[in-house]
């Protein structure tokens, strides 16, 4: 059975483009254009990993992932910050929310591919 | 004499919001020449919408205190500057595309080659895959140019509504509207998404984003 994952970026050509990187290494792809529409969409659907941006309007990133983390059947579920923030702090902020990678875009989709296949379980 | 004070006290505040956006302009061409040049074209647009407002402000404020319109004057220079680079863009515009044009036709030579043998689609195919990947990317320069672009834009619309208020205020004869300089560059330096604007806004040179940086917790 393929994994899923879920895209959370108010760019469209982000969404995209990461998609198109993952559905190319067969993965099934969920997309959401906030944290608050990343939260809607995930309604108890099997999520393996979330790849969020972190500035978004309507809720960021770093909140959705406080959010997430307080939601019993995603509490595990592994969140890569994908980003181009590359501020300390806000890596910081990032990895005390709960996420467990910190991306700096513009990534090269061969990487993305090995951290996405590092955090999601066999 | 105390409303040309004020006057000047606000185009002074304006000459040091001008040079930021600039800086943030020269970011976001250097991401078009990285990016390969896809959105060459949105950038020169933007550059001339910026010009044309300029133009216009400068037109509308032909009524007002020649240090004013000189000022008007002045950012049109700073702009006119800005445009200095657009042979570079032309070209990174036409490198994208040529990129476009041989994947295009690696691809049609890939499914004309199907017939005659499946070891040289393997081939064409690994090829292609490298050029999508570079496709991928550039396309991320793409949108780091859009917020860049997005921030110098929306700094842009206020400061000519600003304007706007204190052409009217001085046209009636009230106080010019004050332009709170640090409260103006707290909420610009806010709306960064990225280390290189919060590093140019300090007057720092930024460093180009090196790709890959993957930090795991």
């Amino acid at each position: 059975m393929s994994k899923t994952v879920m895209i959370v970026d108010d760019s469209t050509s982000m969404r995209q483009t990461v998609k198109i990187c993952l559905s190319s290494a067969g993965y099934d792809v969920v997309e959401a254009e906030d944290g608050q529409d990343g939260i809607a969409k995930l309604d108890g659907r099997p999520v393996h990993l979330i790849i969020a941006d972190v500035n978004m309007p309507v809720m960021g990133g770093i909140d959705m992932v406080k959010a997430i983390k307080q939601m019993p059947n995603y509490r595990f579920t592994p969140i890569m910050m994908l980003t181009t923030e590359s501020d300390e702090t806000r890596k910081r902020e990032g990895q005390f929310a709960g996420a467990k990678a910190w991306v700096v875009k513009p990534f090269k989709p061969e990487q993305l591919l090995a951290a996405v296949a590092k955090l999601i379980m066999p | 004499m105390e409303r040309h004070e004020d006057l000047a006290r606000q185009l002074e505040a304006i000459s040091h919001i001008l040079p930021l956006w600039k800086k943030n302009l020269a970011l976001a061409r250097q991401q078009v020449e990285q990016g390969g040049g896809m959105v060459a074209t949105r950038f020169s647009g933007i550059v001339e919408r910026l010009r044309r407002a300029i133009l216009q402000s400068a037109e509308e404020g032909g009524e007002l205190d020649g240090c004013l319109a000189s000022t008007f004057v002045g950012m049109q220079e700073e702009l006119r500057d800005l445009q200095l680079g657009d042979q570079n863009l032309r070209q990174a515009t036409a490198q994208a595309q040529r990129m476009v044009d041989a994947m295009l036709e690696r691809l049609e030579t890939a499914i004309l080659r199907e017939q005659e043998s499946a070891r040289a689609l393997r081939e064409e195919s690994a090829g292609i895959q490298a050029e999508i990947a570079e496709m991928l990317v550039a396309l991320q320069h793409h949108d780091r140019v859009s917020q860049i672009l997005g921030h110098v834009e929306r700094d842009l619309d206020k400061m000519f509504g600003k304007l706007n208020e204190i052409t009217r205020a001085w046209r009636n004869g009230d106080s010019v509207p004050e332009i709170e300089l640090e409260h103006w560059l707290e909420e610009l330096e806010r709306s960064y998404s990225t280390q290189e604007q919060r590093t140019v806004h300090h007057g720092q040179t930024a460093s180009a984003p090196s790709d890959n940086d993957i930090t795991f917790f």
